[in-house]
């Protein structure tokens, strides 16, 4: 494979992958710094203007394939259209502003580091371009390896078992998924391609228990309740970066494959499984903001408060319903952002006091009032308040779920409410009231950390008031997937 | 200008424009606005008679006015209805569903493989006879499968 980079999705492809090559072999830590930062903003500045053309005249701008495996019908073919734009956009912006706020000196052997996480960003954008099942794999499993291998080597101290864990539960999905890929390649004219995918002969029963192998490994991703209980250990003991690239992008992964991978491909299978995910994402939601409310540690609150939202993005997938879709995929952008600039408010924390444990925190509003600001503004966009980001994803979701019955609606509401609790009870808990001990001598934020905060909180009230372009970039590309399913 | 609409439609695939919109009657606006000016002169002269210049405190502690003092009990209500409970929901399935059960299963998983592991690997023990004796043993039961058992 030889590149020619005219076009977007092969330098999205290259970009991170040349990045993470340089920083291996990086001598010094401001040097393999730079040279992620550097990369990881040139793919930034490739997905922003490729936002310029996304009329499909420009086709051969947003399209590339090239033969891999002859023999086997399976190319590297990627696309960028309006749902994969979304993914890569917020790939692109968490990963430089990830970079610019990790500390000099935190980590030890940073060009391993920083160059893990640029093979990650690679494996991310490859995982969400794929338009070949076999490639789709092959990054699906790129993007894994370098964080278990982030997590294992810079976590925490139990990072051993945690990233074990990680690492079995989703290896034994996508290998579930595996299977699957091989017999629906076996039903094609025998390509890997996704159009031949979503044609391939299958009867109504393939489809059932397809349906079984590609869900498991995407819920297991996700997570979806019951397949959760690697994420909050994984999410506690991983490095904060990693963390952040785990929950604010990779359970995206999963997200992005039930829609592009399993509703559209197995129509059938999904009609006849959609009352099932409707429970468990409805369950999931309740008991995971019910559990959240009783943590302690702000990592493991953030990562319950995760699960909840990704419960109702798939609940707003199962709908197939447009409005509710569209909302997911503006969802899944926002919810990465609000979460990235949750887990650096905790860093920021951690960094300062040696503890994420709310009963030992308090009072830092006094010592820290911008940062006490920028985590009110992240802590509300949390909750879904009108004018910020997730408030236009969770009205899309909820008048969708709502079409579809009242009373899922209502169930799944409950836990927008307890949302609320939890993260204002978070707020309070840790930046208001007397200064506590451990509290003693707290910094406010620098002014690199003042940056990294204005862009989200840019990007939290432009989506929240202007999300216009956004809805009208995804529309096509849902429309594609739900009429898959209207009619049958 | 081709933008000039963007801002009262940004939200349009979410919200539906609004349909017509209800206009209530000149006399019952005026009759409404009559009322409620009734109403606050009327408790403007009742609180100036009653808080007036020899206004006392009195004792507030007992009966309707306590009830009242305490705002109807509603915060203690809500504590002892729905903020306790679904605080014990919250840790018992935290400590109990979560951790026992849900990923009791997923560790299950795993260990159910080792201990397999653990003891099918007793029969690797090496021992020519005992390897010889399994052999027969199965040629045996494959036998009798063969011979007696038709589905």
């Amino acid at each position: 494979m030889y590149a020619a980079f005219d076009n977007f999705p092969a330098l999205l492809i290259w970009l991170p992958l040349v990045g993470a090559l340089l920083s291996f072999f990086m001598r010094s830590e401001t040097a393999a710094k730079n040279v992620a930062v550097l990369f990881s903003l040139l793919a930034l500045g490739v997905v922003g203007s490729s936002l310029l053309y996304v009329d499909s005249k420009y086709q051969a701008l947003n399209q590339v394939s090239y033969v891999w495996l002859p023999g086997l019908e399976s190319s590297f073919a990627f696309i960028l259209d309006g749902l994969t734009r979304t993914l890569c956009l917020l790939t692109a912006v968490s990963f430089p502003l990830i970079f610019l706020f990790i500390p000099v000196g935190k980590y030890k052997q940073p060009h391993v580091f920083y160059g893990l996480m640029m093979l990650t960003q690679c494996g991310l954008m490859g995982v969400f371009m794929a338009t070949d099942a076999l490639v789709f794999y092959l990054f699906w499993e790129l993007a894994l390896i370098p964080v278990y291998f982030l997590s294992s080597i810079w976590g925490g101290e139990k990072r051993i078992r945690a990233t074990f864990k990680f690492f079995i539960y989703t290896f034994v999905g996508s290998l579930f998924m595996l299977i699957g890929i091989i017999y629906i390649y076996l039903k094609t004219s025998g390509s890997f391609n996704l159009i031949n995918f979503y044609n391939a002969a299958l009867t109504h029963q393939e489809e059932g228990w397809l349906f079984a192998l590609f869900f498991l490994a995407f819920a297991i991703k996700m997570p979806l309740f019951p397949f959760h209980t690697w994420q909050p250990d994984a999410y506690e003991q991983s490095p904060t970066p990693v963390t952040m690239v785990l929950s604010g992008i990779m359970v995206k992964m999963g997200l992005f494959g039930l829609m592009r991978w399993l509703i559209a491909m197995l129509p059938h299978g999904a009609k006849a499984h959609q009352t099932m995910v409707v429970v468990l994402a409805v369950i999931g939601m309740i008991y995971a903001s019910l559990i959240a409310m009783r943590q302690d540690n702000i990592k493991r609150l953030i990562a319950y408060s995760s699960i909840a939202h990704i419960g109702l993005m798939a609940l707003g997938i199962f709908t197939f319903q447009q409005v509710a879709v569209t909302g997911v995929v503006i969802q899944m952008f926002t919810h990465g952002v609000n979460v990235v600039a949750l887990w650096m408010v905790a860093d920021l924390i951690e960094r300062q006091t040696g503890t994420l444990s709310m009963s030992a925190l308090g009072g830092i509003a006094k010592k820290a009032p911008n940062l006490a600001i920028f985590m009110l503004v992240f802590a509300f966009a949390n909750i879904a308040l009108p004018l910020t980001n997730a408030f236009v994803g969770e009205f899309m979701i909820f008048s969708g779920v709502y079409a579809m019955s009242p009373w899922w609606a209502a169930a799944a509401g409950i836990s927008i409410i307890l949302s609320a609790v939890y993260t204002l009870n978070m707020v309070k808990n840790v930046f208001y009231g007397e200064a506590a001990a451990a509290v003693q001598g707290f910094m406010d934020i620098r002014p690199l950390q003042s940056f990294v905060f204005v862009v989200l909180t840019v990007l939290i009230f432009f989506v929240g008031v202007y999300p216009g372009p956004f809805l009208s970039m995804i529309a096509e590309t849902v429309s594609l997937i739900v009429n898959k399913l209207t009619g049958i | 200008m081709e933008d000039a609409h963007r801002l009262s439609n940004f939200l349009q695939p979410v919200i539906a424009p609004p349909s017509e919109v209800h206009h209530l009657e000149h006399s019952v606006e005026w009759m409404l606005l009559g009322a409620v000016l009734t109403l606050v002169l009327v408790a403007i002269l009742l609180a100036a008679r009653r808080y007036g210049k020899n206004f006392k405190v009195e004792n507030t502690e007992t009966g309707l006015s306590k009830l009242l003092a305490n705002k109807w009990y509603v915060d203690e209500l809500y504590d002892a209805i729905v903020v306790r409970p679904l605080d014990a929901l919250g840790a018992f399935l935290g400590r109990v569903i979560d951790n026992r059960v849900v990923d009791g299963v997923v560790n299950g998983v795993g260990k159910a493989v080792q201990f397999g592991g653990r003891q099918l690997r007793l029969l690797q023990s090496g021992q020519v006879g005992s390897y010889v004796l399994l052999m027969v043993a199965s040629l045996i039961a494959f036998l009798i499968l063969q011979l007696f058992w038709k589905p």
